[in-house]
């Protein structure tokens, strides 16, 4: 028994090296590469200013000071005013919210529902051939004009961008999850455990699902990128997040009309989409390339 | 009992079994039971045409007959597409039978429903061809060789955990084999991590898809011996599909040799390979290049290639091949005779 | 020396990974002569396709792979030459049969156009020309109805045929030297005996000579002349093909022969086996490269490399214990 006893108490110390060993080659990896650092650092800052956002502004979004229309930056405005004499920074910052927010709720939701109907669309002939008809359908339409007529029919508010955008966006994950889990469907190990008896649920979320998820990870990455940009068009053409609320897309829309004698107004808050945007893009690329398994050299 | 074949024996306390653990099964030469007994199967694939209706079939294994004693090991032979592999899937009802009978312990398997069936199928193992494509990459080894036990209801996750490093001693790797992932792994060694999934239920049946035919000559002589120990241990019964005889030979105790869906010729090993009476065979054991310089073969060097599966030949389906065909191989399809005590061929012109 | 058609000297290959610099292949030598059949035996990872590509450059990403040594080909140094005349020898001199026909043969051409294209860029004949040479190439390699074949596309043929297609292509213009990289190793056995027979006869019609790559020892016997063992990136014996297996003298070599099944004899008798595997490139032992799974190995094979020796009839052999080891295995057998 005391055998036994110190075996298991050596395997246990095993397993804790080898997971220890396993984290710092992942570690030393998405260290060296640069492109997921970069995007990292910059996603990391933008999400820590919008959480932040509050506390760097000693102005709120909504104040409007008549008398300082359209200021140029200043140290006192670090990003100048609006054409209603709000502070810019702080609209820029709480604007962060609502494309970020809107961003992440997207891509969680759309990864979700994709990975659903992707799964059971690649295991069931019949099945697929309904959901698949349905997501070639919807993606028929141009991503913002369907976002588009969804935000018209439901009604400007920022639930409603997220539903827009994720009715949007479901089917291209729902594709990109089916295309994976189709070639894994097909390998030797599924076959495997349909020999053992399994059930189809084990078989399609213990072993289907699990080889579809860095494939659908990489892609939700373009996705929430790609909302960001979607929900500033909506914004930008009224029917995204309504005023006075602050985001992006509608800051844009206000510089617009003074593009010519307030440049600040469409300088910020376009830097602020395309750096949040390229941070999500480097980031999205450096981890397909660091999930990829044919890079994937483990140590012996 | 099931629990009781998982309990660790612990007066052996470094993981081996006691003798309950396994039932002692009759090894050959006693009497001489049917294990699985295989009558008339039959695997069509459809072929659909471009507007989705199916005219034409894919014979894939038409009509074979035979059987398997208990703690035997049956070899199938024969080229790629003659349907080995398909027979195999297809006893194990991987790929819907399009008719016969398997009877598995006096019932008919093809007949149970799938949940019926389900229960027989820690009685029924595979091993397959790839080691590479056969592990889950994503799941520890441990958790993968214990999957089965998990589907089967088997034991606590303690037990369970215990059988798996009992089994991986027993295949020949290291216990910390348990915590790592399969592409740590070369083939052979994923090829043993396959042997011992298929093991870790008690299996009485394998069946083994060419188990060795991806493998490296001097790791293919490892997992031989290892099959040939688990099978003394255990008394398994081995199906073993594989193209390469010299292997086949080596471990078979009956050969049956397919061509184009059709078992052409059945015999004990030695016997087949004094006295093989079908041509088809007598050509494939001449072209396996004799690992001797000194030994120059006379080739039988068949014309064309195999034909296709959809449009086989009419009467014997070897006959566009075969240098002796007459104009009754063309016309009648060769009956299964037993031409010697347990030698069967299916051929007009053997004597 | 000098009169070889291939000769090979202290090749080395090297590759640079993610962990470090590799070197696939590690000073080996060999040579081949017009009308024989040299075959490059070993396992898996031991180097001998990444030779035969290395001969004619086909890892020509710079600052990748890097090569060291020369290879004399008709008084040329491969490794010297520029990438042009490279390219003059490739398909032209020397050309290369790969394992897998499906992938190597590009679906969307016929048949015919693949065979023509070394022929018109080589040769400068003309596409008539050259269609009547593919059709020639075509019945020479067994190929019934030639004429219609060439308008066929790869998908439309049989595996069997796509190798023979293969053989079409790659003896087009007549090369003077034939790599065939594992040439049936994707093919049934009776089909293995009709290309074996095939490369065998063109051989002799056009006296080229053939490097053959494979792990098949009953190829090997039946058709090569000579033999050269590989492991690991060196090569551990090399001989005649009748004195290399009536009397192999490498521990690989002789644990590589008794590991295969036999068709004659005792069927009954375990298999011998060589322990262990091979090891990665990463972690090459420090001595010789196969002590760690030698059953003759001593602390001295551990520790230093032994050197090719050449002993009498062409025999070369890389092995501290050849000479106790011979009287070892002759009194165990």
């Amino acid at each position: 028994m005391e055998v036994a006893v110190e075996k298991r108490r050596e395997l246990s110390d095993f397993r804790r090296d080898i997971n220890r060993e396993r984290r710092r080659l992942f570690v030393r990896r998405f260290f060296s590469n640069k492109l997921t650092v970069t995007g990292s650092v910059i996603i990391l800052l933008t999400l820590l200013v919008t959480l932040l956002g509050p506390l760097l502004s000693s102005y709120t979004p909504y104040e409007m000071v008549v008398t300082s229309r359209l200021k140029a930056p200043s140290a006192d405005h670090l990003f100048g005013t609006d054409n209603l004499g709000r502070d810019l920074f702080a609209r820029v910052v709480y604007g962060a919210r609502a494309s970020m927010g809107v961003g992440l709720s997207v891509a969680i939701i759309t990864s979700v529902l994709g990975m659903i109907i992707g799964l059971y669309s690649a295991y069931y002939k019949v099945l697929d051939h309904v959901l698949m008809r349905i997501c070639d359908g919807l993606m028929a339409f141009p991503a913002i004009l369907l976002a588009i007529a969804l935000m018209a029919a439901l009604g400007t508010k920022i639930d409603n961008v997220i539903i827009a955008l994720a009715a949007v966006f479901t089917p291209y994950v729902a594709r990109v999850v089916r295309s994976a889990a189709l070639v894994v469907r097909e390998q030797t190990y599924i076959e495997a455990m349909k020999a053992q008896g399994a059930s189809s649920m084990r078989i399609i979320w213990g072993h289907i699902a699990p080889n579809t998820l860095s494939p659908l990870i990489v892609y939700s990455t373009f996705i929430f990128a790609d909302a960001i940009i979607i929900e500033a068009g909506l914004s930008f053409l009224g029917v995204g997040v309504p005023a006075p609320d602050p985001s992006w897309g509608n800051i844009l829309f206000d510089g617009k009309l003074v593009i010519f004698n307030a440049w600040w107004m469409t300088f910020f808050p376009g830097v602020a989409i395309i750096l949040s945007v390229l941070g999500l893009n480097l980031f999205g690329d450096g981890l397909r390339d660091l999930l990829d398994p044919h890079t994937n050299h483990a140590k012996k | 009992m099931q629990h009781e074949a998982l309990k660790l024996d612990s007066d052996h306390g470094n993981g081996s079994y006691g003798t309950a653990a396994f039932e002692a099964r009759p090894i050959i030469g006693n009497a001489r039971e049917k294990l699985l007994d295989i009558k008339g199967i039959k695997k069509y694939f459809p072929v659909k045409n471009t507007i989705g209706v199916t005219k034409k079939y894919v014979k894939a294994v038409d009509d074979v007959t035979f059987h398997l004693y208990e703690g035997e090991t049956y070899g199938l032979v024969g080229e790629s597409g003659c349907g080995k592999s398909t027979l195999g899937r297809t006893i194990l009802r991987l790929t819907d039978p399009t008719d016969g009978e398997v009877f598995f312990g006096g019932t008919d398997i093809f007949k149970l429903s799938n949940s019926e069936f389900r229960k027989q199928r820690q009685n029924l193992q595979m091993v397959f061809q790839d080691p590479y494509s056969s592990l889950n990459p994503r799941k520890r080894i441990g958790d993968s060789i214990a999957e089965p036990m998990v589907i089967h209801n088997i034991g606590t996750s303690q037990e369970r955990m215990e059988r798996v490093f009992d089994i991986l001693e027993k295949v020949g790797l290291h216990a910390d084999t348990y915590y790592r992932f399969p592409h740590e792994f070369s083939g052979g060694q994923r090829q043993r991590i396959g042997l011992a999934r298929a093991l870790v239920v008690n299996p009485k049946l394998v069946i083994c898809d060419e188990p060795v035919s991806a493998l490296d000559v001097s790791i293919q002589s490892q997992i031989i011996n290892l099959l040939e120990d688990l099978q003394e241990e255990f008394g398994l019964t081995y199906l073993f599909v594989a193209h390469d005889l010299s292997v086949v030979r080596h471990i078979s105790d009956r050969i049956g040799v397919m061509y184009l869906g059709k078992m052409v010729e059945e015999a004990e090993t030695d016997e087949l390979f004094a006295n093989p009476l079908h041509p088809y065979t007598k050509a494939l054991l001449s072209s396996i290049p004799h690992p001797n310089p000194k030994i120059k073969q006379e080739k039988i060097i068949l014309k064309g290639e195999i034909p296709s599966p959809i449009n086989p030949p009419s009467g014997c389906n070897f006959h566009t091949r075969c240098p002796l065909a007459t104009d009754i191989c063309k016309q009648a399809v060769p009956k299964r005779v037993e031409k010697r005590p347990g030698h069967f061929v299916a051929c007009h012109l053997a004597e | 020396m000098g009169d070889h058609l291939l000769e090979v000297n202290n090749l080395k290959t090297h590759f640079r990974t993610e962990r470090g610099k590799v070197t696939a292949v590690d000073g080996i030598s060999f040579h081949v002569d017009r009308g024989e059949v040299l075959a490059i035996v070993g396992e898996s990872g031991c180097g001998k396709s990444v030779t035969a590509q290395s001969i004619l450059r086909l890892f020509e990403e710079k600052g990748v792979t890097s090569y060291d040594g020369e290879i004399n080909f008709e008084g040329k140094n491969l490794l010297k030459i520029s990438d042009s005349e490279m390219r003059k020898i490739r398909g032209n001199d020397i050309s290369m049969i790969f394992q897998d026909p499906l992938s190597s043969l590009n679906p969307v051409f016929t048949i015919g156009d693949q065979i023509m294209e070394p022929i018109m860029l080589h040769q400068k004949l003309s596409k008539k020309e050259a269609y009547e040479r593919a059709i020639e190439m075509l019945k020479l390699i067994g190929i019934p109805a030639p004429e219609q074949r060439v308008h066929e596309y790869p998908h439309q043929i049989s595996g069997g045929m796509r190798q023979r297609v293969m053989i079409a292509i790659a003896l087009a213009c007549q090369p003077k030297l034939l790599i065939a990289d594992e040439p049936t190793t994707a093919l049934d056995v009776t089909i293995q005996s009709q290309i074996l027979e095939l490369i065998d006869s063109l051989r002799q019609k056009l006296d080229m000579g053939i490097m053959l790559i494979t792990h098949d020892l009953g190829v090997v016997a039946q058709h090569c002349t000579r033999v050269a063992v590989m492991y690991l990136g060196e090569v551990v014996e090399e001989g005649d093909v009748e004195s290399l297996f009536e009397n192999p003298l490498h521990p690989y070599t002789q644990g590589l022969i008794s590991s295969i099944p036999q068709l004659f004899g005792n069927r009954n008798k375990k298999l011998s086996i060589i322990k262990g595997m091979v090891p990665s490139l990463n972690e090459i032992p420090k001595g010789c490269r196969f002590a760690p799974r030698c059953p003759f190995a001593d602390a001295k094979c551990m520790n230093e490399k032994p050197e090719l020796e050449t002993l009498d009839h062409n025999k070369r052999i890389k092995c501290w214990h050849h000479q106790t080891i011979k009287g070892a295995v002759s009194n165990a057998t």
